[in-house]
């Protein structure tokens, strides 16, 4: 469950659950050519703040994905407890990223407020209440 | 060592338990009804709100564009895509002079290309303060004080604070006051007086910046929106408009609130007998489990009577058995449905193209337990036939069955 789910953050902002178009610098450059500007360089130089918000996920979403695989390895309880909490700790990276820690674009309707911000929160805290639950399940069989 | 009271409730806890696979079958069908009521209720309701604020917050008959600019407008009204036309001013006077009038007030229409607020375009409306009769009611709910100039009004979608200020085409405005929401696409418009959106043409036009047309702002306007006079139907007026002035498209809001009207009507109707279906199907399904199951556990019940049980005890035993996987089922399915209908409601209204705005909590909280009670009520349904049939059973007969 977990390595479905770190896989959907790390690539969900670049498929189902799209950020907004990046702004390649080629085309930024021609478009202030013709006079015009375009929002995107407003904003944060050549991209638009999601963009990095998309980046960071797809780092966190590996790093989850490769400690969801390690909950394979045959192993003490102990082991799997301290694997969950980083998961569960990795999980609130996740959510905190595209809500305050880079943020997404400021318009309400653009794509990565309607549909990546949602499902990376959504997935974020699937991940902390899957850990928090293997947590508990793991410490109560212990006893 | 644990000890437990081996209540009715308890056993039927256990043996839902003991058959997971059965049981999580048995769930996920009543999943599946409830995510359908509760998400579709939510959608319906919402649709139904958003037309109501729409009829609500436009206030004029007619709005009067240039010729083939319909489409936009609706564009603007509906969806919140950003456009702009114009046509000459005169055509303000001239509707004036048509029968059935009332009042007519002209809006002025840009498009942003660069916001500190907006990181894609959003509509810029201008109105005359002195003629205007449907922004400034709306307005009036959470801005009491007459906008000045230089001073900007914000849609409930634009990320600003009140008081702060946003910058449109390289310059900066005053935000005095948020609307609310409105589930249309005004919520992703800012809205300025005659003189404050002259003054962003002309800078924009000054700076070179985004499309901006060839215009004299003076003589410019975009639309007019007119409010009939008591006693006149919108489409003879509006044919009249067509008539008499050249260049001209009428858009009846009438004929628009229509259209959506009836494209929610299908939409409720189509989901209501999904709906309806689906639990027919679901009570179907689920008998004819509880039915095949019971034949599976006609000893299970024997031996439950040999020690004691009553028939009454193990009709409850049944009933709550089939309780608890409906119920599980329903929280499960109205959970993934919430999951779904609220953090994305703005991807959702944004497919749809039309107006959407979430029902209050209030209704929310209504269709939450309407939906509930009928994913708790389709498990007992379906299982009283069985329970019907266990009761009469004799115990030496279930007993002896399956020996041979």
């Amino acid at each position: 469950v977990i390595f479905v789910l770190e896989i959907l953050i790390a690539v969900g902002p670049f498929t189902i659950l799209p950020v907004c178009q990046e702004m390649e610098e080629s085309e930024m450059e021609m478009s202030m050519d013709e006079g015009t500007q375009t929002d995107m360089e407003m904003t944060t130089g050549s991209y638009m703040r999601c963009h990095w918000t998309a980046l960071a996920e797809r780092g966190i979403g590996l790093v989850i994905a490769v400690m969801g695989v390690l909950l394979l390895i045959p192993a003490s309880k102990g082991f799997y407890q301290g694997i969950s909490l980083g998961i569960a700790l990795n999980g609130a990276y996740a959510v905190s990223v595209p809500t305050f820690l880079i943020g997404t674009c400021a318009n309400k309707h653009s794509s990565c407020n309607m549909l990546a911000k949602p499902g990376l929160i959504i997935f974020g805290l699937f991940t902390i209440g899957v850990s928090v639950f293997y947590i508990l399940y793991l410490y109560r069989n212990a006893k | 060592m644990q000890q437990y009271n081996l209540s009715t409730g308890r056993i039927a806890f256990l043996n839902i338990q003991h058959k997971k696979s059965r049981t999580l079958r048995m769930a996920a069908l009543v999943a599946v009804l409830s995510f359908t009521l509760f998400g579709g209720l939510i959608l319906t309701d919402s649709l139904q709100n958003g037309l109501k604020s729409i009829s609500s917050h436009l206030g004029a008959d007619l709005i009067v564009v240039p010729e083939g600019s319909d489409e936009s407008m609706e564009g603007i009204l509906l969806q919140g895509k950003p456009g702009f036309f114009y046509f000459d001013k005169s055509v303000e006077e001239s509707i004036l002079d048509i029968q059935g009038v009332a009042k007519t007030s002209a809006q002025f229409y840009l498009t942003s290309v660069a916001a500190d607020c907006c990181d894609l375009p959003v509509e810029i409306i201008g109105f005359d303060p002195d003629t205007d009769f449907a922004i400034q009611p709306w307005i009036s709910e959470t801005y009491s004080s007459k906008l000045g100039d230089n001073e900007l009004i914000i849609g409930s979608d634009i990320t600003a604070f009140e008081n702060s200020t946003v910058r449109l085409y390289n310059t900066k405005f005053k935000v005095v006051a948020r609307l609310m929401k409105t589930g249309t696409g005004l919520d992703q418009a800012v809205y300025g007086n005659w003189n404050t959106l002259m003054s962003i043409f002309e800078t924009a036009k000054e700076q070179g910046l985004g499309d901006i047309p060839d215009r004299n702002p003076e003589k410019s306007i975009s639309s007019v929106l007119v409010k009939l006079e008591d006693g006149y139907s919108a489409e003879d007026v509006a044919q009249a408009i067509s008539q008499e002035i050249d260049g001209v498209t009428v858009v009846k809001m009438e004929g628009m609130l229509g259209s959506i009207a009836s494209e929610l009507q299908i939409i409720t109707v189509l989901l209501r007998m999904f709906v309806v279906l689906l639990v027919l199907v679901s009570l179907f399904a689920l008998s004819v489990i509880f039915s095949v199951t019971a034949g599976e556990r006609k000893k299970e019940f024997a031996l439950l009577r040999s020690i004691g049980f009553t028939r009454k005890k193990l009709s409850a035993l049944l009933l709550t058995e089939s309780f608890f996987v409906s119920a599980a089922g329903g929280i499960i399915g109205v959970a993934a449905a919430a999951i779904v209908v609220f953090p994305f409601n703005s991807a959702i209204g944004e497919a749809l193209e039309m107006p959407y705005l979430q029902p209050g909590w209030a209704t929310v909280v209504g269709v939450l337990v309407i939906s509930l009670m009928i994913s708790f009520a389709v498990g007992p349904l379906a299982a009283m036939r069985t329970v019907v049939k266990i009761g009469k059973e004799e115990t030496y007969m279930a007993m002896r069955e399956g020996e041979v």
